[in-house]
């Protein structure tokens, strides 16, 4: 057999089957065109999220910190987890502008090859900016409450409590989040939330983004 | 509906093949085959205002159910992963085409999702100009590539028989 042979016997079998299927697809048509305004904004809903939060917490942050420059003039320390998070939330916005403008630029019109390096490139984006929200965010977490503490009370924090205190906390944050990805791997067969997590963790996802991009370069190859 | 809505109804029902084989190329049991045939259809419409007239229909349309098919079938498999739940094809049930088609729509579905995506094109008789176009690599890169999968098909049709 040959593709010429394939060809014949492709035409022959398709001629009759897709009149039945032009029918089929003018009942769904009017359903479909009202769910497609859904479908645009599904991708694109967790960047937009992320961007609005994160520059949210930018700008009070920013705030909180010109509010008590004088006294974090003083103790230099005081200013820290503020900064931290300000540093996180600016990496936060980063990433999503960078998703939400592949996401702009995606257009399933354009060819396979493109297309694909497109999705390709946003998935992994999407993996690493979870993973390192996930692996940093929970080290860091006590960098919240004392900001928080601060903000609210008006207590300084970070100058009463001593290295040690913090120190201890983010070892508890760095253990916390290791545990987390134990107890994923561990309850991974049990429900969809931990295998999810747990190859989230691993980085499965990005593992087949690099196979997709992967196949597209021995694609495009002669 | 108006008049973008009415030309493209017409345009889908003129080339509403592609999207039929699109699906039969990628997915194996009926209800992938019609969530795939609603999503590039959805896609199709999506797309349809960035449309240039002056181009071919068919070839926008092979490029837009390709990218969603080839899409549809990654995320699909990780749902699936995700969801632990196996998908088991079984085309011989639920099929609805001659025992002929169904092999060849076996032997295609064997090779990779790029691969497929080309001789699908070349099956549809699409010049090597075009399906250069809709896959992005050059027409003398999809003359190699058919010439390495005519070889590769015969084997496996041989294979098949024996």
């Amino acid at each position: 057999m040959n593709l010429d042979e394939l060809k014949t016997a492709w035409t022959t079998a398709h001629a009759s089957i897709e009149t039945l299927q032009a029918q089929q697809a003018m009942l769904q048509r009017v359903v479909q065109q009202q769910a497609a305004e859904q479908t645009r904004t599904r991708l694109q809903r967790a960047p937009m999220i992320e961007l609005v939060l994160a520059a949210i917490a930018m700008v009070a942050l920013g705030g909180y910190l010109a509010m008590h420059i004088a006294s974090m003039r003083e103790h230099p320390l005081a200013a820290l987890p503020a900064l931290i998070l300000l540093l996180l939330s600016a990496v936060v916005v980063v990433v999503s502008i960078v998703q939400l403008r592949l996401l702009a630029r995606l257009d399933y019109a354009q060819s396979l090859t493109t297309t694909q390096h497109t999705l390709a490139t946003l998935r992994t984006i999407r993996v690493r900016s979870t993973q390192l929200l996930l692996l940093l965010g929970l080290p860091l977490w006590i960098c919240g409450p004392l900001v928080l503490g601060q903000w609210v009370i008006g207590y300084n924090f970070p100058s009463a409590v001593d290295r040690t205190w913090l120190l201890a906390n983010i070892v508890f944050g760095i253990a916390a989040a290791a545990g987390f990805v134990l107890v994923a791997q561990r309850l991974r067969g049990r429900s969809p939330f931990w295998r999810s997590v747990s190859e989230l963790a691993a980085g499965k996802d990005i593992d087949q983004a690099n196979v997709l991009l992967g196949e597209l370069r021995q694609f495009e190859q002669s | 509906m108006d008049s973008a809505a009415t030309a493209f109804a017409a345009l889908l029902d003129t080339h509403i093949g592609i999207v039929y084989r699109v699906v039969r190329t990628y997915c194996w049991t009926k209800a992938d085959q019609q969530d795939l045939a609603q999503e590039i259809q959805l896609q199709l419409w999506r797309a349809f205002p960035r449309y240039e007239a002056t181009r071919s229909f068919s070839t926008w349309m092979y490029r837009i159910a390709l990218n969603t098919a080839i899409s549809w079938v990654r995320y699909q498999s990780v749902r699936r992963r995700h969801a632990a739940v196996g998908a088991v094809p079984d085309v011989a049930a639920e099929s609805a085409l001659p025992d002929a088609t169904d092999a060849l729509y076996q032997l295609i579905g064997q090779l990779e999702p790029f691969n497929r995506a080309l001789v699908l094109l070349h099956l549809d008789g699409l010049r090597h100009e075009e399906i250069a176009e809709v896959l992005g690599i050059s027409a003398g890169n999809v003359a190699t590539k058919l010439h390495r999968l005519t070889q590769r098909l015969r084997t496996a049709a041989q294979q098949g028989t024996t």
